[in-house]
């Protein structure tokens, strides 16, 4: 038996063998009801035959007349089917027999027994009584075969009808299949497509009003409306996917068991993860370890009472990016409610700039009340300064008044060298304070300047104080060339190379080396001597204003404030390194930045 | 007991057909038998009208006229059957003898003789009867009497069946004319078994 394979084959098969079913089933029962019609109708004829011979042999059996009993049995010949006929009496004796053919028909039995069939014959047993007395019994032996083969026939005949039949059935269903499968084949073709390639714009064909039709038109809806839902999904998807693309914080949604189940590109950004590295995985993997093992109960608290709030409550936030470095971190969460449970969506936001901003605030503040600091000592050692040689000033003018009165002149001379001196330092200390406001204020433009140079220049400026306190300069031949305002620089090599003369001579052989070198980003400039020396305790002091170590010293004490300020104008710095006793190292850096020409390519 | 009877019936029968082919000696006590049993045949293949019965229950009578042989056979066949539901009355009568030789019957006896054949359903008229056979056969004409006897000729006469010793086994001869005209009814199956004679109805002396 072929397994049918298609829709087609099925169809054919289901209509051909229901109506060859059918066809069989009728010519089968024709034939069987056929058969036991013929058996009944024999049956019917041969007994009634049976009962009439019986009836008028009786008297012959009764008067014992066999030769009229024969003569009775003798009529069958008008029947030809009947093969013999004997007649018992009632011993079962034969005692009369009429026979047709050459066959041995079955014999009598003595029982009573109804009508049977055995082989080709048909056996009547009939009693012969008459007026209730048992006579004897009449044996009727019918020859069937005619009737068999006349069934036979019957047979062959049905068979070639139902054979036909089941032919004309098969023909028929091929023809009709077409007009059932063709639909049903047009949707499994369209439902294949739709199921292979995702595409729900195809429609199947309608053919017909029927209920496949009606299923065609059915499955055609079913896929607009998934087509339109799937747009409109996309797009409600697309949307979201977009605002949450477009926000300029990373964002992430978390899900019930704390995995990353959705990322932004700024959240890419922001971790250094990217997307695929996330998705899937635990949102403890960006906090920093020394939060891990609290974060999962905060995690239960919010979804036991979700709500929109920031996280953490005051604390300071930190997520752990893919480099290990750590983010300040705010973190806005929201509770998402969707149809595979809650979801919690969270918005990042990367503080390190306002960290920082807030780090240079603070510092500006720290600077502003330094400046605050330095201005009141400023004020109080510019009134002190100023006020000492005005001191001076007015105590010999009286003393001049009284020398005047006495008539000493040399006593004058001597009052007004000192009036002369408080008055000349007076005007240096302004100076110098003028000098000072705009070493702070903005500079003129920078110009290529070759430090070396301007070193050279410093020290023409001072040649006669070199010349009398008979020091030994040695300047590096390797400077580099900067880009920066000409006069700031000779200002700061001005006070530096002063400040080294003026403490460096106290020396007995003094020694005084200039030099630069480059280290990292920022180029640094040395003015060392070997003087006295500075007790470390005062590093830091002798950059402000009016410090003066000694009091014996002369200057007026602005001098490195000056540097200080320049460089840190320049967003560098200054310091000094020194052992009391073994002279003093100053140093100013600037930035590499403003490097035009390293000093080791000259 | 029927079975019996039967039984005993065919063997005779079959004893007086076998001796009659074989050694063509004639058994008087066997044919007497054999007369029995076809008596007993034809009561059963005779039908008589409802009017010839009192009643429903009413027997068959049977007589013998004359000394017959058979007669004990015969009482002897039906003392327990029945037929279509009657039983069988078997009577015996002969012609009334005078007083004595010189007196005459008296009619009144001879009127009584005649109503008791006429009260027979069967008559078997015995060969002693001979002289008297035209007087009783007038005598039941009318009634419906089945009359049966063994006497040479009898059929032809105007009797209706009678009984024949032919070559050592007994056949029966029919007068349908005879039967006819009575109210008596004989299965054709038996007429067809009988030789037919006397076609002529009426063909009585």
């Amino acid at each position: 038996m072929i397994r049918p394979r298609t829709f087609r084959q099925r169809l054919v098969l289901l209509m051909g063998l229901t109506s060859g079913v059918a066809v069989a089933l009728a010519c089968g029962v024709f034939v069987v009801v056929e058969l036991v019609r013929f058996r009944q109708t024999a049956v019917h004829n041969m007994t009634s035959q049976a009962r009439v011979l019986a009836i008028h042999s009786a008297a012959a059996l009764s008067f014992k007349d066999p030769a009229a009993a024969a003569e009775t049995l003798g009529a069958m010949r008008a029947i030809p089917t009947v093969a013999s006929v004997s007649l018992h009496d009632d011993q079962g004796r034969l005692f009369a027999r009429y026979q047709a053919t050459e066959h041995t028909p079955p014999s009598f039995i003595p029982e009573n027994v109804d009508p049977r069939f055995t082989g080709r014959w048909l056996v009547v047993q009939q009693p012969v009584v008459h007026d209730g007395r048992h006579l004897g019994a009449l044996v009727l032996v019918h020859d069937m075969e005619a009737i068999y083969r006349r069934w036979l026939l019957d047979l062959g005949l049905a068979f070639a009808v139902g054979l036909a039949a089941l032919v004309a059935g098969f023909l028929t269903a091929i023809r009709l299949q077409r007009q059932l499968a063709a639909p049903v084949e047009e949707l499994a073709r369209v439902a294949e497509h739709v199921a292979q390639t995702g595409n729900y714009s195809v429609r199947a064909v309608q053919r017909g009003d029927d209920e496949l039709g009606r299923l065609t038109v059915g499955v055609n809806q079913m896929l607009d409306r998934i087509d339109r839902q799937n747009s409109e999904l996309q797009q409600a998807h697309d949307l979201f996917q977009s605002a949450v693309e477009a926000a300029p914080n990373a964002m992430l949604m978390v899900d019930e068991d704390g995995d990353i189940v959705l990322v932004n590109a700024q959240a890419e950004r922001l971790f250094g993860y990217s997307r695929e590295e996330m998705v899937g995985r635990s949102v403890e993997m960006l906090v920093p370890g020394r939060f891990k093992p609290q974060h999962p109960v905060y995690r239960e608290q919010f979804f036991a009472a979700p709500a929109a709030r920031p996280m953490g409550a005051g604390r300071e936030l930190f997520a752990n990016r893919k480099d290990g470095t750590e983010v300040p971190v705010e973190i806005a969460l929201n509770p998402v409610h969707t149809r595979a449970g809650m979801r919690v969506l969270s918005a990042i936001v990367d503080i390190t700039e306002r960290k920082r901003a807030e780090q240079a605030l603070r510092r500006t503040n720290q600077e502003l009340q330094q400046r605050n600091m330095e201005m009141e000592q400023f004020v109080y050692s510019v009134s002190h300064d100023l006020k000492s040689p005005l001191v001076t000033i007015v105590g010999f003018v009286s003393v001049l008044e009284q020398d005047l009165k006495s008539g000493r002149p040399e006593d004058v001379q001597e009052a007004l060298r000192h009036i002369h001196l408080a008055a000349t330092r007076m005007s240096q200390l302004i100076t110098d304070l003028l000098k000072l406001t705009r070493a702070g204020r903005m500079a003129a433009e920078p110009e290529r300047v070759d430090s070396g140079e301007v070193v050279t220049q410093v020290f023409d400026h001072y040649s006669s104080y070199v010349h009398d306190c008979k020091a030994s300069i040695h300047i590096s031949p390797h400077m580099p060339i900067l880009l920066i305002d000409r006069s700031r620089l000779m200002q700061v090599f001005e006070n530096l190379i002063g400040n080294a003369l003026k403490y460096g001579c106290t020396h007995a052989q003094p020694h005084i080396r200039i030099g630069s070198e480059q280290n990292g980003d920022e180029v640094r400039f040395y003015v060392a001597d070997n003087g006295q020396g500075i007790d470390p305790r005062f590093h830091d002091k002798v950059f402000g204003l009016f410090q003066r170590l000694d009091n014996r010293a002369e200057g007026t004490g602005v001098g490195l404030a000056i540097v200080m300020r320049i460089a840190e104008f320049y967003g560098g710095r200054a310091w000094v390194e020194s052992e009391p006793g073994s002279g003093a190292t100053f140093w100013v850096a600037f930035p590499a930045a403003m490097v035009l020409e390293p000093a080791e390519s000259r | 007991m029927r079975g019996a009877i039967m039984v005993a019936t065919a063997l005779a029968v079959y004893a007086v057909c076998a001796d009659a082919a074989h050694a063509r000696a004639i058994d008087p006590d066997r044919v007497a038998k054999v007369k029995a049993a076809y008596l007993f045949n034809f009561l059963q293949f005779a039908e008589w009208p409802e009017s010839a019965f009192a009643g429903p229950e009413s027997p068959i009578v049977v007589c013998f006229v004359g000394d017959a042989v058979s007669y004990d056979q015969f009482v002897a066949l039906v003392s327990d059957e029945r037929i279509r539901g009657r039983a069988v009355q078997v009577r015996r009568t002969r012609y009334p003898l005078p007083p004595s030789p010189l007196e005459p019957v008296s009619p009144g006896r001879i009127e009584l003789f005649r109503s008791e054949l006429r009260q027979a359903h069967m008559m078997f008229v015995a060969g002693t009867e001979h002289s008297r056979l035209a007087f009783i056969l007038d005598a039941v004409r009318p009634s419906p009497t089945l009359t049966v006897s063994d006497i040479g000729g009898f059929a032809e006469s105007g009797g209706m069946l009678e009984l024949v010793l032919e070559e050592g086994r007994i056949i029966f001869e029919a007068n349908p004319g005879a039967i006819e005209s009575s109210q008596v009814r004989v299965s054709s199956k038996v007429l067809r078994l009988a030789r037919i004679v006397g076609r002529r109805e009426g063909n009585a002396p």
